[in-house]
């Protein structure tokens, strides 16, 4: 294994053992730890080992936990949270993009075929059917009709953030350091970040939907899909399938 | 399905008063801001060979960072009040 190789992964374990510590219900250790490693990797980034801007792009996901544990407006619901955790991260995932080695264009935003990506896009109706399954979206589908539909539009947001941050940004990264390999740090990341779930089978789910969506943007060259699908998948699971399936 | 609010964040949430959360989470917020800022001016000072736009990493994580903080620092003001 290469030395950047095995920085990258050594990173994504290091992530990964962070999220299980505070899936331990030992959330301000796992901040106190986030940042620690926030600042290893920044400093990696600045100093340009070889890793691209794949430290710059860890750090992004590593906020994203620090951001949600640490963004005030306690009493609001989780989806309303989820949306507002997502403003700083969107600022920050735009930051990353105009580092060296990502772009913007990279993102495929004006994709080759819209056809595929519709098609990437509606999967997220099915995989909703899935993660409702799991136990995602309980919340919403116990309220009145309008605050769900509140609630699916604030996942929509959250969803296609994350999107942004672990294919667009994460992904793309990763692709200058691993090549094609970069779809399985991208996705066991996206898996790890799920682990505060306290559920295998939310973990498993999310890392066979990362996978899958790793593969469509690689594939694709686009985000567009995945964004589409991401946001589909949870607006499904809180407002469609609670109520046709009860 | 969203990696930002999953069940261990929510239950610390909900267990936690805000007064609380913005001393155990807000003050390593505000820490971490300050070592990073602290990094970023010592490798401009020691690595004075950086290639261009090297430091440009440490802002995506600070300017988030830095909004975060200031609205914990308002809401902390505006439950005092």
């Amino acid at each position: 294994m290469s030395g950047p190789v095995a920085g990258a992964v050594g990173y994504a374990t290091a992530f990964a053992l962070i999220e299980s510590i505070g899936a331990l219900n030992q959330s301000v250790v796992s901040v106190a730890l986030h940042g620690v490693l926030i600042v290893v990797l920044l400093v990696h980034g600045a100093l340009r080992s070889g890793l691209g801007a794949l430290p710059a792009a860890l750090a992004v996901v590593s906020l994203l936990r620090v951001l949600s544990l640490g963004m005030p407006f306690a009493g609001v619901a989780a989806p309303v949270r989820a949306a507002l955790v997502s403003v700083p991260l969107l600022l920050s995932a735009a930051l990353a993009l105009r580092l060296p080695g990502l772009s913007v264009r990279a993102l495929g935003l004006r994709p080759r075929s819209w056809r595929v990506q519709a098609l990437i896009g509606l999967s997220g109706l099915p995989l909703g059917l899935l993660v409702a399954q799991v136990g995602a979206g309980q919340d919403a589908a116990g309220g009145s009709l309008p605050q769900a539909a509140g609630f699916a539009l604030a996942w929509v947001f959250a969803g296609a953030v994350e999107e942004l941050v672990f294919r667009g940004v994460l992904q793309q990264a990763a692709a200058e350091v691993l090549g094609r390999g970069a779809v399985l740090l991208s996705s066991g990341v996206f898996a790890a970040a799920y682990v505060g779930d306290g559920s295998a089978a939310a973990v498993a789910v999310a890392a066979g939907v990362g996978l899958l969506f790793g593969v469509c943007a690689q594939q694709t060259r686009s985000i567009v899909g995945v964004g589409v699908a991401h946001a589909l998948l949870n607006a499904a699971a809180v407002l469609l399938w609670p109520r046709l399936l009860p | 399905m969203t990696a930002t609010v999953t069940s261990a964040t929510a239950d610390f949430l909900a267990g936690t008063a805000f007064a609380d959360v913005s001393v155990s989470v807000g003050v390593p917020m505000a820490l971490l801001l300050i070592v990073l800022l602290t990094c970023k001016e010592l490798l401009r000072t020691v690595r004075t060979r950086l290639q261009p736009g090297a430091l440009g990493v440490f802002d995506v994580v600070m300017a988030p960072l830095l909004l975060t903080v200031v609205l914990v620092v308002v809401e902390r003001f505006r439950a005092l009040a």
